[in-house]
């Protein structure tokens, strides 16, 4: 039971892929733009890393030929994710298919998959994959909530391209109408503020 | 034993071929018809209801490369579609302008571009109503430049250069030899 919970929130704190191992930083910085793009990669990232480490650890994987055949598994379930995102969130997809197709070189999934997933019992490479998805959703939902903050002044704005029309009126408008700072928006802002995101880790990596 | 791995290896591969395979069959009525879906609403915006109808379905704005005719039941020129692309200030703006007879335009989408957030992307149609300024112009008696450099298009102070850019690009793009009906 302790093993369970541990391997669970091991990826969520302690080793958060994106700010205590920064593994994943290029699509970290791409599209978290907005909260709602960030959450639309997280839960194409998460339903990979969850169908990768399960088919990992429940299915033999040839030793001399690990690499192509977990690249290929991972392949596939991104292709997957792709083609789901495409028919039930067609808006989402037009903005961020490009970044949800190199989930296929996304090393977080792979280091997960190879380094965890491969020598543990399906329901610990589950867990796993839980915590992993969890700790990478939050980096990139906070980075996106800050970014879209100072860059537009709103927050989970465009709702509706992920969950339908009901999710318009989502939208929090917390900094004056016409409040901008195009920085936080732009790649080098993104830079900012994940420096920064790392450097306060810091203190988690060595605790 | 390398047979054994290349083996194995042939396994999971056919394994995971299926698995896309299926999705993709399931998911394909979906996909097609969101497609079709969002370009229709794209084209509703830039022609009349009656020639956008009639453009094939597996049209993709964003990837056209040529310019598209719209030809009546009698093989007269009822329309065209126009792609193009300009220099903006951070790189390349591509666009489609869409004209009816007499060459007048009656709509433009911005398809791509990297101006700065907050600042260029006034060409994009949800961002600014700028883009709309273009619509209803004849284009031979219209002088394609910016208000400031003596032409006929108001400009946005602070997004000079990128749609001076896109202005010029546009004049540039209908001035070339357009395709014709009954070929």
């Amino acid at each position: 039971m302790n093993q369970s919970v541990g391997t669970l929130l091991r990826g969520v704190v302690r080793e958060n892929p994106v700010w205590v191992q920064m593994l994943g930083l290029c699509p970290a910085m791409a599209v978290t733009t907005s909260v709602t793009n960030a959450l639309g990669l997280a839960m194409a990232t998460f339903a990979v890393l969850l169908g990768s480490n399960l088919v990992a650890s429940s299915i033999p994987i040839p030793q001399r030929a690990r690499l192509p055949a977990l690249v290929f598994i991972i392949a596939s379930f991104t292709t997957t994710a792709v083609l789901i995102l495409e028919a039930f969130a067609f808006e989402l997809y037009e903005r961020i298919a490009l970044y949800v197709q190199i989930i296929v070189t996304n090393c977080v999934i792979l280091s997960r998959a190879d380094g965890f997933a491969r020598h543990a019992r399906p329901h610990l490479a589950l867990l796993d994959a839980f915590g992993v998805g969890l700790g990478f959703a939050l980096a990139l939902i906070g980075l996106g909530a800050i970014r879209e903050l100072l860059g537009s002044g709103t927050l989970f704005a465009d709702m509706e391209h992920l969950f339908g029309a009901s999710a318009a009126h989502w939208e929090l408008r917390l900094l004056p109408q016409g409040f901008q700072f195009p920085l936080a928006l732009l790649p080098p802002g993104a830079f900012l503020l994940a420096g920064l995101a790392i450097a306060l880790c810091r203190p988690v990596k060595s605790a | 034993m390398s047979l054994r791995t290349a083996l194995h290896l042939g396994v999971i591969t056919c394994l995971a071929s299926f698995l896309v395979l299926w999705i993709s069959n399931v998911t394909e009525q979906a996909r097609m018809a969101n497609r079709v879906g969002a370009l229709h609403q794209r084209l509703a915006e830039l022609l009349p209801q009656h020639l956008s109808d009639d453009v094939d379905v597996r049209l993709d704005l964003s990837q056209l490369s040529a310019p598209i005719a719209l030809c009546g039941p009698d093989g007269d020129l009822q329309g065209l579609l126009i792609p193009g692309n300009a220099a903006g200030y951070a790189g390349d703006i591509e666009f489609v302008a869409a004209l009816i007879a007499r060459l007048r335009v009656t709509g433009v989408r911005v398809t791509s571009h990297s101006e700065t957030p907050g600042i260029g992307d006034v060409i994009e149609a949800d961002k600014s109503p700028w883009i709309q300024s273009l619509s209803g112009r004849e284009f031979a008696a219209t002088n394609w430049e910016l208000d400031r450099d003596g032409g006929d298009i108001e400009g946005i102070s602070g997004a000079t250069i990128t749609l001076r850019g896109l202005v010029r690009g546009l004049g540039a793009s209908l001035a070339v030899p357009l395709p014709e009906c009954g070929e």
